[in-house]
């Protein structure tokens, strides 16, 4: 179980939290301007890499505060925690 | 005759408490202290179990957790099963019985499997029994694969109890570097843990020393200080069986059978590891047999449990560490025979050993003699020559130590081979621990010690603290510095004998070079070709030789092969402890203000969705469940009824951005709900896919309340908080789960209206003011309330929602006014059959996760002229397909007692190939006086009257297709 120092609210434990999926680019504001081929890569082409990967998490139990983790998935350390942000 | 290799003095038992229990069966007679190991070796039993895979006999091999020969079951409520015989202290009534053999150990009618070994190589299983073979042989083998029983009794009467603990610093291993770190750490007035496997820890080391005062006094004044430190906390019984990333260490206490156990999650700044070193076995033929154990194992039976299970004493080695052990056999009056040592002459040294023992240097042992007990063994020069046959009652074998790295490598860290110590040491550490004392290779007594005092001082001058120095006095007697020439295999065995490498798994040698030739050369995938290292107990006495043999075989270093990873649990671990039985204090029911109600008024109470506790039905007399639900459905249709719709999932949704924000959230327009109404739309996932069907009422400006299923409330939650803190974070609208803030009472059936009227309210309830799917806020009885017009039921319906510590007061007065209705309490089975007759959908039995709105007829609620919504252009995107889909329909048999069972599939032909759909929901209506179902079939919208073909469990039904709903179809009665 992982320890994820929420922004907000500092180290906690695992069970507060929600993983919610690997990071995903934020959602286009107008869905019909992109090809289908963008389109399909933006739904179902997550990112999945062996060794550091952004990931969501929610932090549910604490200020609901919806996060963006970097995490390696070899080592499970993390790199960085911040508020998710739509770029 | 009890006790005969009982020693009459020494050991840590108490000879004044004799203590009976039975083994197999038989009653057996120790003393208190023993464990069910010594117990039995002390009264001569020495075949104490059969092996997993060829059914051999086998015995104790070891004292302590490394054992690899004998597991035994607990029986009784507080069984537990597949426990090392060696951690089991006997108790007055214990009942245990050897695992794998059946009737007994000494008669076990598995041992007809030796005889068709040589048929049953590695691999054998994954050879041989696929599909369709191994069905016929599953059972069989099932029977034959030895582990444990389930345990007798259904329900385990033990209490289980978990625990979190936070600390500076945590020590594993209460050995002599263990209680230095801890009493170091404890100085810094931190917070420590020291968790240990035994009563007490013990302050010994794993490598044997002789008996030293001076040592122990040491010991002594070490424990007396620890235990006087308030900031330390020992956990004794407790083992630790997994570490995990940043330092999380997961332990199981067990101190006896019967009393809580306990899971400990121990996260530590820093962790200190003393796990010590275990002995390994030499790998020769038959070096399973009862009577063959490990030296550092009869060294520990004989100091602590006074028995030496044997008279004539054979003693087998390629390292010095076997003197200690022919001292103390010499002093408690044991013959030994010989000791056979694979290392040529003048590499180990007996000369300072009392006495006139033969030694037969630069010999191996070629094969052991005996079946049920070891006899003898038949030994001849490594380099080849004459041999020599020996005989003996006892055998005692070390093959070198390793340092015992399970926990090391579960935490990440890397280790190397020492050719000094002929064996893998730890080196880089991933995480935040370190490794002292005999696991890092410190086998000399006062370079362990020295060495620990210097990595603790270090590790707390980092952590920014002050260390204070330990005196550590001058000892008495030092042994031998440590000798070792590595012996991995006996060169001239006997060819058609098994040499055990894993004795637990049944892994010989013979199997690890047939894994090599067959072309698994990593020591990875040995072990999965083998099943090496992969028994109860992880390998820890076998798994290093099998990196000796694959370096020896494959011509590589012995870094080049590495060791097997060592996985958790380090030792099992009872499942109890590890789930944790199904409570209401684990897992907490949610529960409505009324179920004290429900539960005096016949309520049967279901889990129904997110944890909620609810009625299913309601028990009049002496009713079936099937009358009450006919009787409940009855009294909706055709009277007044009420139920409690309180778990209902609610969200508000505030902001100047709001409708904008649900415009995106759901499948039908927003901004044109007029104030005070609702309107039932669809919530997508963005690939297309329905997540949740609901109302939406639009309260006032920027203002609006949702009200969603019960069961999906965590995952919509999560969607919309998702796309408000991140898709849509712009959107100035926050949204707040209510689902917990309104209970409601939900009065429905045609007579609802009249019987309301009764009632002083604020709240027009007449058609005109009040239409359906409208919302009102007002007051209801004196109770401030927020009705909704909304039906689940497809009858004239008023939720009443209310505060939740109103709606006991509510309820009651509904039911007590309503009697004269005859109001009926109605459950969520009944709303099933309502639901099902409206052909409203339900997610989990229509929506599956391939299903899209207008395959259930809802392609009303899709908004025409929305630009976009999440889910929209996916959905348009799998609608591309012309294949066909799954579409609503209903379904009817023309015997109206015909029922198709939920779940069955529709086939099209006879011969059943062709799968076209299925039943998803199927009940009796009351009200039609007939069975109705509801279907997903392939291009079902076009298929209305046809024929199609159920296959129901007793065969096929033909059934005919409908419209989704056999009751008011235009809606008249909830709109009424």
């Amino acid at each position: 179980m992982l320890i994820i120092d929420c922004p907000f609210c500092g180290p906690r434990d695992e069970r507060e939290f929600e993983y919610c999926g690997p990071y995903r680019k934020s959602r286009s504001d107008n869905m019909d301007d992109l090809s289908a081929s963008d389109f399909i890569e933006y739904l179902i082409v997550p990112e999945n890499p062996e060794g550091v990967g952004r990931e969501f998490w929610w932090h549910k139990r604490g200020c609901g505060e919806w996060l963006l983790v970097v995490r390696d998935t070899k080592t499970h350390q993390i790199l960085s925690t911040a508020e998710a942000d739509a770029e | 005759m009890p006790n005969n290799y009982r020693l009459a003095t020494g050991g840590t038992i108490d000879r004044k408490v004799p203590i009976k229990f039975t083994f197999n069966g038989k009653i057996i007679e120790g003393y208190l202290g023993d464990t069910v190991a010594s117990a039995l070796l002390s009264n001569g039993i020495n075949t104490t179990g059969r092996s997993f895979k060829y059914h051999r006999p086998r015995g104790i091999i070891s004292a302590g957790l490394e054992e690899s020969g004998t597991f035994i079951e607990v029986m009784g409520k507080k069984g537990t099963s597949s426990v090392p015989a060696t951690m089991v202290p006997i108790e007055e009534g214990l009942r245990v019985k050897s695992i794998n053999c059946w009737p007994n150990p000494n008669v076990d009618f598995g041992q007809v499997l030796q005889l068709i070994s040589p048929l049953i190589p590695s691999g054998f299983y994954y050879k041989t029994f696929f599909q369709p073979r191994w069905k016929t042989f599953e059972p069989f083998i099932r029977k034959m694969a030895g582990l444990a029983d389930i345990p007798e009794s259904e329900n385990s009467s033990t209490t289980y109890d978990s625990r979190d603990i936070h600390c500076e610093f945590l020590i594993i291993g209460g050995g002599v570097a263990g209680l230095v770190a801890a009493l170091m750490t404890a100085r810094t007035g931190k917070r420590v843990v020291l968790v240990d496997n035994h009563m007490d820890p013990s302050g010994n080391g794993s490598l044997p020393l002789n008996e030293s005062s001076s040592i122990r006094l040491w010991v002594r004044t070490l424990k007396d200080e620890l235990n006087s430190c308030s900031n330390v906390r020992i956990l004794t019984k407790t083992m630790v069986w997994g570490y995990r990333e940043q330092n999380l260490v997961l332990a199981y206490e067990n101190k006896g059978i019967g009393i809580s156990e306990r899971a400990w999650r121990i996260r530590s700044r820093n962790v200190i590891l003393s796990t010590g070193c275990i002995e390994r076995s030499l790998v020769f033929p038959h070096n399973d047999r009862p009577g063959i154990m490990l030296a550092s194992g009869l060294l520990n039976f004989c100091r602590n449990y006074a028995v030496i299970p044997g008279d004539r004493v054979i003693l087998y080695t390629n390292n010095s560490s076997i003197k200690i052990l022919a001292n103390t056999l010499l002093e408690k009056g044991k013959e030994i025979v010989a000791i056979i040592d694979t290392r040529e002459e003048g590499l180990g040294d007996y000369t300072d050993l009392p006495g006139d023992i033969t030694i037969y240097s630069g010999h191996e042992v070629n094969k052991a003699i005996g079946w049920n007990r070891f006899r003898g063994v038949i030994a001849s020069p490594v380099m080849g020559g004459k041999s020599v046959t020996l005989s003996g009652d006892l055998l005692a074998v070390s093959g070198g130590w390793n340092p015992n790295l399970q926990l090391w490598i579960q935490s990440g860290g890397s280790f190397s081979y020492a050719n000094e110590l002929a064996t893998f040491v730890p080196t880089n550490s991933e995480q935040n621990v370190v490794a002292v004392g005999s696991l890092a290779g410190k086998f000399d007594f006062a370079e362990k010690i020295n060495d620990t005092v210097q990595k603790i001082s270090d590790l707390i001058t980092t952590s920014g603290l002050k260390t204070e120095l330990l005196q550590v006095p001058e000892f008495d007697t030092l042994e031998d510095e440590y000798s070792i020439r590595p012996y991995w295999e006996s060169v001239n065995a006997d060819a058609g004998s098994k040499s055990f490498v894993d004795l637990l798994n049944d892994v010989t040698l013979a199997d690890i070079k047939l894994a090599l030739r067959e072309g698994y050369d990593d020591i990875e995938l040995v072990k999965r070709y083998t099943t090496l290292g992969m028994g109860l107990d992880q390998g820890k006495t076998g798994n290093v030789n099998a990196s000796g043999i694959i370096s020896n075989a494959k011509g590589k270093t012995l870094d080049e092969v590495g060791l097997i990873k060592y996985r958790s649990p380090v030792s099992p671990v009872s499942f109890g402890v590890l789930g944790k039985p199904e409570g209401e204090i684990v897992k907490p029911y949610k529960t409505t203000p009324i179920t004290k109600w429900n539960r005096e008024n016949g309520a049967v109470l279901y889990e129904a969705g997110a944890n909620w506790k609810r009625p299913g039905y309601y028990l009049m007399r002496d009713e079936s469940m099937t009358d009450a639900i006919n009787r409940e459905a009855l009294a909706v249709r055709t009277g007044l009824a009420i139920y409690d719709g309180s778990p209902l999932a609610t969200f508000e949704v505030k902001g100047k951005d709001a409708a904008r924000f649900l415009e995106l959230i759901f499948t039908i327009p927003i901004h044109d709900i007029p104030m005070g109404m609702g309107r039932y739309g669809l919530m997508l996932t963005e690939e297309g896919f329905i997540l949740d069907d609901g109302v939406c009422f639009c309260m006032a400006e920027n203002w609006y309340q949702l009200s969603l299923s019960t069961g999906n409330v965590d995952l919509v939650h999560q969607h919309l908080e998702k796309h408000l803190q991140y898709d849509f974070g712009h959107l100035d609208v926050t949204l707040t789960n209510l689902t917990l803030q309104w209970m409601n009472a939900t009065v429905c059936g045609p007579k609802a209206r009249t019987f309301l009227q009764h009632f002083t309210t604020d709240i027009d309830l007449t058609p005109e003011a009040f239409p359906f799917m409208g919302i009102r806020d007002g007051e209801f009885n004196g109770i401030p309330a927020r009705i909704a017009r909304v039906s689940f039921t497809g009858e004239l319906s008023f939720e009443i929602n209310v505060r939740p510590r109103d709606l006991e007061q509510l309820w009651g007065i509904l039911i007590q006014r309503g009697d004269n209705y005859g109001i009926t309490p109605i459950g969520s089975e009944t709303n099933h059959v309502l639901r099902v007759e409206k052909g409203f959908i339900s997610l989990g039995h229509e929506v599956d996760g391939k299903i899209d709105p207008i395959d259930l007829g809802l392609g009303w609620v899709i908004g025409k002229r929305k630009m976009d919504f999440i889910g929209k252009r996916a959905m348009e995107l799998n609608r591309t397909s012309k294949l066909p889909r799954k579409e609503l329909v209903g379904l009817v048999s023309k015997d109206p007692h015909i029922q198709f069972a939920e779940g069955s599939p529709l086939v099209a032909t006879e011969d059943h190939l062709f799968v076209e759909g299925h039943v998803t929901a199927s009940v009796w209506s009351e009200i039609n006086q007939q069975y109705v179902a509801l279907a997903l079939l392939d291009d079902g919208k076009k298929r209305l009257n046809e024929n199609v073909q159920v296959r129901n469990l007793d065969g096929l039904e033909s059934g005919q297709v409908t419209t989704p709903c056999f009751y008011d179809p235009e809606g008249k009665k909830l709109r009424s």
